[in-house]
């Protein structure tokens, strides 16, 4: 069976949109008690630290709330054809920057009191601390991706999903851990920005996001892909955990750190050696999730989607974004900006109204409101040059 | 096409006390205390097993302490609580003793410690001095006899003196000997301290 087979298109029941808050479901409960838990622990370690400088507190506040921000910018407009609940989304920034941080920093220190007893101090100083990172850090992220799968309203299905959450989980723990260690350790402003540049903009990239990214979506992976074997699945969702901890091992070890000190080239050299991997494979991951999605998607509007609002065309051109890009291009010759603007208003109305079929049906009110709101944006975006302005802005309608 | 709109909360799956709902709450659950309290527990174990934590001072009488190394465990019968500790270590067996000496004191408060000298049938190792991390002086000798070597520190402060004395065959002495002059350096007797 090749990479792209999907379930049958046939065999589709609308979900429901999706939905963190499920009070029907003990994990949820669970979860919140644990993350409540783990902030509460969190609050009281940053404010009962008695070196704490309030100044270097607040910037550090500001600067990884900034960097978190732009990274979820990134990440959350790169989403093809769904864009994912927002409330799902920052419940997985919340459990990595609460209970994964909190729990992790329990762990880590009694993994690595273990290894300095079994083995020795010096160990521990060189191995333990980059194993016991990877080996507590790691499932403890991927649990957050897990917890979500476990909330049926949520409906977290897909490799993509676990590649998306897995990265929010990881981008929570990695913005919470920064601010951390920050308040921790930097004792003026430029200390503070020290860090957000070598732990943020030059580390960040291949950091926890990356890991979790990868592990997430093999669960992902795990659990969606129906039409592998049993086996098949569950190798890829150890390979890619294993690949995840290694990677994470290799970037917290000492290992070309000496080297790395000798000089700035060195070390971003490091860096980069050290982190690239990871990073490689996620956009792999991505890239054959986004393969899958792609063929599972085109099937579903084949199937399920009126082809008066969503034309062979239309598909073809959604199926990346070089093909919105021509498709906007060609309108733009039709009918200048104005056709080409209302060709992208119709683009994200499409996939919208593709994704609310999906999930609440073609009778459902807002299935019916995009269907009409394409309607009206159709007749522009193919209109000529003459085209009256696209106004009022459907979606913000 | 489908039309119905899909309420999940009306599903017999979607049950609060449902398996599947008890099941992924439990196996978070256990997931959850692995991480917040089952290392730990097993940091304690492995702590309790050694008798030591790894880097901390550990008291062997009011004001005296010395920092154990790796590896070494505390024998807990031989060991009198706030006034000797014994440990052992790849065969091993060190004993760390205080006395405060006072108007009372006699020669015979260090005949312990002479013993091994008046034995004709060992031979006693050139006496060295060193200094302990904390500053304070004392003095080393080794004591060889056929098979094993005994070791002996003396560091004092003030009225107090500490004695660490360590036991073992000469083939493993090598194992050993860099951990038993670290913990003789590591060795603190507060001003205020007094022998138990």
């Amino acid at each position: 069976m090749s990479d792209t087979t999907t379930a049958r298109p046939d065999a589709w029941v609308p979900t429901g949109r999706p939905r963190i808050i499920d009070p029907h479901t003990l994990v949820f409960w669970v979860s919140a008690v644990a993350v409540v838990f783990s902030a509460i622990h969190l609050y009281s370690y940053i404010t009962d630290n008695p070196l704490l400088i309030a100044g270097v507190a607040w910037l550090a506040l500001v600067q990884w709330s900034l960097y978190g921000a732009v990274l979820l910018l990134i990440v959350y407009r790169h989403q093809l054809f769904v864009r994912r609940p927002v409330s799902i989304t920052i419940g997985a920034l919340v459990w990595g920057g609460t209970v994964a941080v909190y729990l992790a920093s329990q762990a880590n220190q009694a993994l690595e009191s273990i290894f300095s007893q079994v083995f020795s101090p010096e160990w521990n100083l060189r191995w333990g601390l980059a194993i016991s990172a990877a080996t507590n850090e790691e499932p403890l992220k991927l649990l957050g991706v897990v917890v979500l799968m476990l909330l049926p309203l949520a409906c977290v299905k897909s490799t993509l999903d676990g590649l998306f959450y897995g990265m929010m989980v990881g981008l929570g723990f990695q913005v919470v851990e920064d601010y951390m260690y920050t308040v921790g350790q930097a004792f003026t402003l430029g200390d503070a920005l020290n860090f957000l540049f070598t732990r943020g903009v030059v580390a960040g990239l291949f950091a926890h996001a990356v890991y979790t990214g990868i592990t997430g979506a093999g669960v992902g992976y795990l659990v969606s892909r129906r039409d592998k074997s049993m086996g098949m699945r569950i190798l890829v969702a150890v390979a890619a955990f294993a690949f995840a901890w290694c990677m994470h091992v290799f970037w917290d070890s000492p290992v070309l750190t000496d080297w790395g000190e000798k000089s700035t080239g060195a070390f971003f050299t490091v860096i980069f050696v050290k982190g690239a991997p990871a990073l490689l494979i996620l956009l792999l991951a991505l890239r054959w999730g986004r393969k899958h999605e792609r063929v599972e998607w085109s099937e579903f509007v084949d199937a399920h989607i009126d082809h008066a609002l969503v034309t062979p065309d239309d598909r073809v051109s959604l199926l990346d974004h070089a093909g919105r890009r021509a498709a906007r291009k060609q309108s733009h010759a039709w009918g200048g900006h104005k056709a080409a603007h209302a060709r992208k208003t119709l683009q994200t109305v499409q996939l919208h109204y593709v994704q609310a079929v999906r999930e609440e049906g073609a009778d459902s009110d807002r299935a019916r409101d995009l269907a009409s709101d394409i309607v009206e944006l159709q007749a522009i975006a193919a209109a000529p040059a003459a085209a009256p302005d696209p106004d009022p802005d459907p979606i913000s309608a | 096409m489908a039309t119905a709109i899909f309420d999940p909360l009306l599903t017999k799956h979607h049950l609060l006390f449902g398996t599947r709902s008890v099941v992924g709450a439990l196996a978070v659950v256990l997931a959850l205390s692995w991480f917040g309290f089952g290392l730990q527990a097993i940091d304690d174990a492995v702590t309790s097993a050694s008798g030591f934590a790894v880097g901390e001072p550990y008291e062997v009488s009011v004001g005296v302490s010395f920092t154990p190394a790796d590896g070494w465990i505390l024998d807990p019968q031989q060991t009198q609580p706030g006034s000797s500790v014994v440990a052992h270590k790849n065969g091993w067996e060190q004993k760390l003793a205080s006395l405060e000496l006072g108007p009372d004191s006699t020669v015979e408060d260090f005949a312990g410690i002479l013993r091994d000298v008046a034995d004709p049938s060992v031979q006693v190792g050139k006496l060295q001095t060193f200094t302990t991390t904390s500053g304070l002086h004392g003095v080393r000798w080794e004591v060889h006899g056929a098979n094993s070597v005994d070791v002996t520190w003396l560091v004092a402060n003030g009225p107090v003196t500490v004695q660490q004395l360590a036991t073992g065959s000469d083939s493993t002495y090598a194992s050993v000997e860099v951990e038993l002059d670290q913990m003789a350096q590591s060795i603190t007797i507060d001003d205020s301290g007094s022998a138990g």
